[in-house]
């Protein structure tokens, strides 16, 4: 005797149910305020990631207005023609990796724009397009925006988004500044799958440029003789590990160990023996946030009470809550922005209007829409290429640091070291390059 | 034959670098039978539903996902004990593997095995869109009251009591697994419907009630395994999914036949990566589990502990 009939309504529930949640998830929320509660989401990509402030901060800056972003000219203007911008990037919700603060951060200086009159007379037409992670939902969204003939285009804050993309971009003959700091996707990159173009420019600091500071900080910072690699298997982690290898060695300093682990390691017994044996006297990693934690922790339980140098995401580990007291205060990050204490002022302002602190990505989301302000006023026009040539020229005084055109079409110059003693994030010392 | 053997020796030698003494040694085996613990009880999770319904559930991994986050929940939002929170978390999995069985594997039942475990598939990705929607995506933190306590120290090597913990509590859970599979009514009735369907529903046995209690035990094993690991590491949506392959590939080493079987599979699974992984080619350690199970499934496709068709056997 086999199983009773399975009725219709039973068959449908599950298709009903799963259609009905993804019709809900589809839905236009372009104007949707994020749902930004002092939180920080996990990192999208291989790349460098910097978080929100901590519930607690220690401010040691100073930092430009809240209602003053600075430019180099905004000649009085009056254009003929519409102004539209596209941010590629996703919204909470949208993915597991998703998180609310590029969509607000531009949002917020649309609006801004917009109320005191546009551009050249223009109201400034914005849309989001959620652009998924992987490399060909991202070219499948970047496709989409090039249909839609805008202005100039923002976003792709993975690395892999950006690979993919950016030779769409060159051939839709669309400027564009893009968020991941991908070596490959610098104009001035020499290795193999450069996809670096003359439309794309990129508004965070360059991984490799960070590492070589890094290094420079643990020089002055610690004098060390002997010091432990740990790196991320990833072109990220083997690409700024090998930086800091050649500049410690150029610095006459030993290299101990130079160790890997995977993205997603969730134990790093062997890596911290490995550090142990080596006996250094502080250490470099580059890696993400869950990876940092693990390590850190085994550290401490090793009995290995020695700095160690994180990059961006040493802040995900830190407002994780997961680190030991012992551990967090050994502990130090590289952050290329850190508004709630770098401007105190735009960061009440955008905690008033999103209901929680904003982190880096909101604050360069939101220079990102005055750069394009002040390329358009400077250009004069909308015109693609005269706005790409006002973008190489950029000088911009935004949330947390100066935006100067390079050579690369890089636009972001600076980063800073905290560290979390006690329980905040501290400004330890301010970087340029 | 000798020279092999030589040839063999060399290679390992040139492959493996065998430092640190005891210390590390132990410092890897601790960490092998942390590891191995986990994937032991995702693996259990997979067993019982498989043997009770036919089906291998890929939501596990987000289950153990989910685990974390109620206890995460209860603790930081209910303000409960940890205690309390963890009994609390266990009996909301076992209600929600109940409700999963019903709503994404009995409107299923007759259709092919292949739709039943692609349901399952969308219900991993359905879990994992609501952990997102309730708890953010935001990296977070467990508690575990062994958390930053002192390591204990064992041969010179320095044991967070925690996976010490892990360890314990995944031998308790699989003797009483053990017990109730080979000593309690409910554990024959599984055994009788894994053994043959149709037959034990002929004779008596409540096969949907069986099914219903396998996906609330499985999904309640894999809560526990969340509530273990949750506080090793950040919490975040991907905390279950290593687990969950961990658990697979510890499934077919044992051979999906036996208890038992699994459970060594588990440790087979954690201690081939820290062991072997530790001392040989460690950059690849994470690879080393799955090269095993391929191996396996080469050599033993029934897995180590399989006695073939051996169905009925738990």
């Amino acid at each position: 005797m086999g199983e009773k009939p399975v009725k219709l309504w039973r068959r449908l529930i599950i298709p009903v149910a799963l259609l009905s949640i993804v019709a809900a998830a589809c839905g236009d929320d372009d104007d949707d305020a994020p749902a930004a509660e002092g939180t920080t989401t996990a990192p999208a990509a291989d790349e460098t990631t910097t978080t929100a402030a901590a519930a607690t901060t220690t401010a040691a800056t100073t930092a430009p207005s809240a209602d003053a972003p600075t430019t180099t000219a905004a000649p009085e203007l009056v254009l003929d023609e519409p102004v539209s911008i596209i941010g590629l990037y996703e919204d909470t919700g949208e993915s597991p990796a998703a998180q609310p603060y590029f969509a607000a951060g531009a949002q917020m200086a649309i609006d801004e724009i917009n109320a005191a009159g546009g551009i050249g007379g223009q109201e400034v037409s914005y849309e989001r397009i959620a652009a998924g992670l992987a490399a060909d939902a991202a070219v499948q969204s970047t496709l989409e925006a090039i249909d839609a003939a805008p202005t100039v285009i923002i976003g792709l804050p993975s690395s892999g988004q950006v690979i993919a993309a950016a030779p769409e971009i060159a051939k839709a003959e669309i400027p564009a500044i893009l968020f991941s700091a991908a070596p490959q996707a610098f104009l001035d990159y020499e290795g193999e799958g450069g996809v670096g173009n003359e439309w794309v420019f990129i508004y965070r600091p360059r991984n490799t440029a960070i590492a070589a500071q890094q290094v420079a900080f643990v020089n002055d910072e610690f004098a060390p003789t002997k010091v432990a690699l740990l790196c991320v298997n990833n072109p990220f982690g083997t690409a700024s590990c090998d930086v800091m290898e050649t500049e410690l060695e150029a610095l006459g300093i030993e290299v101990t160990t130079r160790e890997t682990n995977e993205f997603d390691a969730t134990d790093m017994t062997t890596q911290v023996l490995a550090i142990q044996n080596g006996d250094p006297d502080l250490i470099l990693n580059v890696n993400f946030p869950n990876p940092i934690t693990v390590f850190a922790n085994q550290l401490i339980e090793n009995g290995v009470t020695i700095p160690h140098v994180d990059g961006a995401s040493a802040g995900f580990a830190f407002l994780a809550g997961n680190l030991t007291d012992e551990a967090r205060d050994l502990l130090y990050g590289v952050e290329d922005c850190l508004p709630t204490l770098q401007n105190e002022e735009w960061s009440a302002k955008y905690e008033d209007e999103f209901g929680g602190p904003p982190n880096y990505a909101a604050a360069e989301t939101y220079d990102a829409i005055y750069i394009i302000k002040a390329a358009i006023e400077r250009a004069g026009s909308t015109d693609p290429a005269a706005v790409r040539d006002a973008l190489a020229e950029t000088s911009h005084e935004g949330i947390c640091t100066t935006y100067e055109t390079d050579e690369g079409n890089g636009l972001h110059h600076s980063a800073i070291v905290v560290d979390y003693e006690g329980g905040t994030i501290n400004i330890i010392k301010e970087l340029s390059f | 034959m000798t020279a092999a053997l030589g040839g063999a020796v060399n290679t390992i030698a040139a492959l493996c670098e065998f430092t640190g003494g005891k210390r590390t040694f132990i410092s890897l085996l601790f960490s092998g039978l942390s590891i191995g613990s986990i994937a032991a009880l995702a693996a259990l999770g997979f067993l019982l539903m498989q043997k009770a319904t036919g089906v291998i559930s890929f939501a596990q991994g987000d289950m153990i996902t989910l685990g974390a986050y109620i206890a995460i929940w209860w603790m930081r939002d209910r303000d409960a004990p940890w205690l309390l929170a963890y009994v609390l978390t266990l009996v909301m999995m076992f209600g929600i593997g109940i409700v999963l069985e019903r709503v994404a594997y009995a409107p299923l039942k007759g259709r092919s095995i292949h739709v039943v475990v692609i349901a399952t598939l969308g219900a991993a990705l359905v879990i994992r869109a609501i952990i997102a929607l309730w708890q953010d995506t935001t990296p977070t933190s467990l508690f575990s009251p062994l958390k930053g306590r002192d390591p204990v120290k064992i041969g010179g090597a320095a044991i967070p009591p925690v996976k010490i913990a892990v360890f314990v509590v995944t031998l308790v859970v699989v003797a009483v697994m053990i017990a109730v599979f080979n000593r309690t009514q409910f554990g024959r009735q599984v055994r009788a419907i894994a053994a043959d369907r149709e037959t034990a529903r002929m004779h008596g046995v409540a096969a949907t009630k069986m099914s219903m209690i396998a996906f609330g035990l499985s999904t309640a094993l894999a809560g526990l395994a969340g509530i273990l690991i949750g506080p090793t590491q950040n919490v975040d949506l991907t905390l279950g999914f290593g687990a969950m392959l961990a658990g697979f590939s510890a499934a077919i080493l044992g051979g999906f036949g036996s208890l038992g079987g699994v459970v060594i599979g588990g440790f087979m699974i954690g201690l081939s990566e820290q062991i072997v992984g530790g001392y040989c080619l460690s950059e690849y350690k994470s690879a080393f589990p799955y090269v095993l199970m391929l191996i396996v499934i080469a050599v033993r496709p029934q897995g180590l502990f399989s006695r073939g068709a051996a169905h009925g056997r738990l």
